[in-house]
């Protein structure tokens, strides 16, 4: 009977050991940050992410997209897969995505501008630098492609309405002049850095 | 002239009376009845007794005895108790070293009814075993309630973790803090590009490829390195 007692102790003991130790590690989980042990959130500019991944594979994927139905002289689904990239979700703040966005931006606004749509694609061109928070080769070259899209359109207009195209041709040596300005300040900024 | 004499005469010497006839079947109908177990009767002539013994050992040796069901029951349950001993480890008897086992004197003088003594043992012996292990069962399911217990508190499964939205759980696989490289981050995507000539504006196909291509390697390279411990960044 001693023995039997003792045993019953022992099991009622490791039993209430284990139920209490299972409720008190719940509970230190729920009152401690879990340091090292879940996913840190990452911030933006941060390490490199899967979700910034998987906004790049899109976006990779939508140009190629793009490639195929030009090479098939279908210009409308390839301005629709190029629109497709602009509305990609990025991580908030990542860099990448400014600059995925303003290439989109500069090649859709040539695809419509060889479609003969030329406001829309100044529009294109407007909006993306109108949203840029820094200065890149992206926004240069968005800059430029508005440039020459300006020429296009005071070539067209120029023997309808000259002062127009005068006016337009002003503008495009603006965009131009801004995207040098834009790429000459990035060159100084990288011969700085690399004489340090 | 007895009744004795009666026997000792010659069968063919003289017809068969009706009341010998009567008496005979009177005769034969007792010895049915006492081989069929009715009792003696009380009061009997000394030579009808010695007559009905004489007859009842006749019949006897004459026919099969076929034994009362109650009594070949528990004949059955013997043997089965007797064979089930012997399987089970019981010391052997005679009877394994190939001689015929004799019964037992309880088997041929029952103290009790022969159908409960019979059934009886053979149950007891199961509601025995039976006792054992109901007495053993609550010990192993406490023990291994508490086994159970301590081997889940070792081995807990990966944490869920509560997303912001509410009600969804995710499992989320452990990260470790690996310093960050220059690779390993999101950063603007000039360096790698470079200037944008006229010639490569359309060219964002391209460009793309190769953003992608550096970001996937910066990307590889944290993840192994989260993964195997003791990685220096490159």
């Amino acid at each position: 009977m001693t023995k039997r007692l003792k045993w019953l102790i022992l099991a009622v003991l490791l039993g209430a050991a284990g139920a209490f130790a299972s409720c008190a590690q719940d509970d230190r989980d729920e009152g401690e940050p879990k340091k090292g042990r879940v996913t840190e959130i990452t911030q933006p500019g941060d390490a490199l992410s899967e979700e910034l991944m998987l906004a790049l594979s899109m976006a990779k994927n939508l140009h190629h997209k793009a490639d195929v139905y030009l090479a098939e002289m279908k210009s409308d689904e390839a301005v629709n897969a190029l629109r497709q990239i602009l509305a990609i979700q990025f991580p908030e703040g990542a860099p990448e995505r400014e600059d995925v966005t303003l290439d989109a931006r500069a090649r859709l606004a040539k695809l419509l501008a060889s479609q003969g749509k030329l406001d829309e694609a100044l529009t294109t061109t407007d909006e993306g630098i109108k949203t840029a928070t820094r200065r890149s080769f992206f926004l240069a070259n968005l800059h430029a492609a508005r440039g020459d899209i300006l020429e296009g359109r005071a070539l067209q207009i120029e023997d309808s309405q000259p002062d127009q195209a005068k006016k337009l041709r002003h503008d495009a040596i603006q965009s131009l002049d801004e995207a040098i300005q834009i790429e000459k300040a990035l060159l100084d900024q990288r011969y700085q850095e690399r004489s340090r | 002239m007895s009744k004795r004499d009666d026997f000792d005469k010659p069968v063919d010497d003289e017809p068969v009376t009706p009341g010998e006839q009567a008496r005979a079947e009177a005769f034969g109908r007792l010895v049915d009845g006492l081989l069929a177990g009715d009792p003696m009767p009380p009061a009997m002539d000394s030579d009808d007794r010695a007559l009905v013994e004489a007859a009842t050992v006749v019949m006897a040796s004459s026919r099969a005895i076929e034994p009362a069901p109650e009594r070949t029951r528990r004949l059955v349950d013997q043997a089965l108790e007797a064979a089930i001993l012997r399987r089970a480890g019981a010391p052997l008897g005679p009877a394994d070293s190939g001689e015929r086992t004799p019964l037992p004197v309880s088997l041929v003088q029952p103290a009790e009814d022969p159908n409960e003594r019979s059934v009886t043992d053979v149950t007891t012996r199961r509601r025995r075993r039976s006792d054992q292990v109901a007495r053993a069962l609550p010990w192993a399911v406490a023990s291994l309630a508490a086994a159970a217990a301590i081997v889940l508190f070792i081995a807990r499964p990966p944490q869920k973790e509560r997303t912001p939205g509410g009600d969804e759980t995710a499992e989320v696989a452990p990260v470790r803090d690996v310093p960050l490289a220059v690779s390993n981050t999101s950063r603007p995507a000039d360096p790698l590009v470079g200037r944008i000539a006229k010639a490569d504006r359309s060219k964002a196909s391209e460009r793309i490829d190769l953003i992608y291509a550096d970001r996937l390697e910066g990307y590889r390279d944290l993840t192994f390195r989260r993964a195997l411990p003791g990685e220096a960044p490159r």
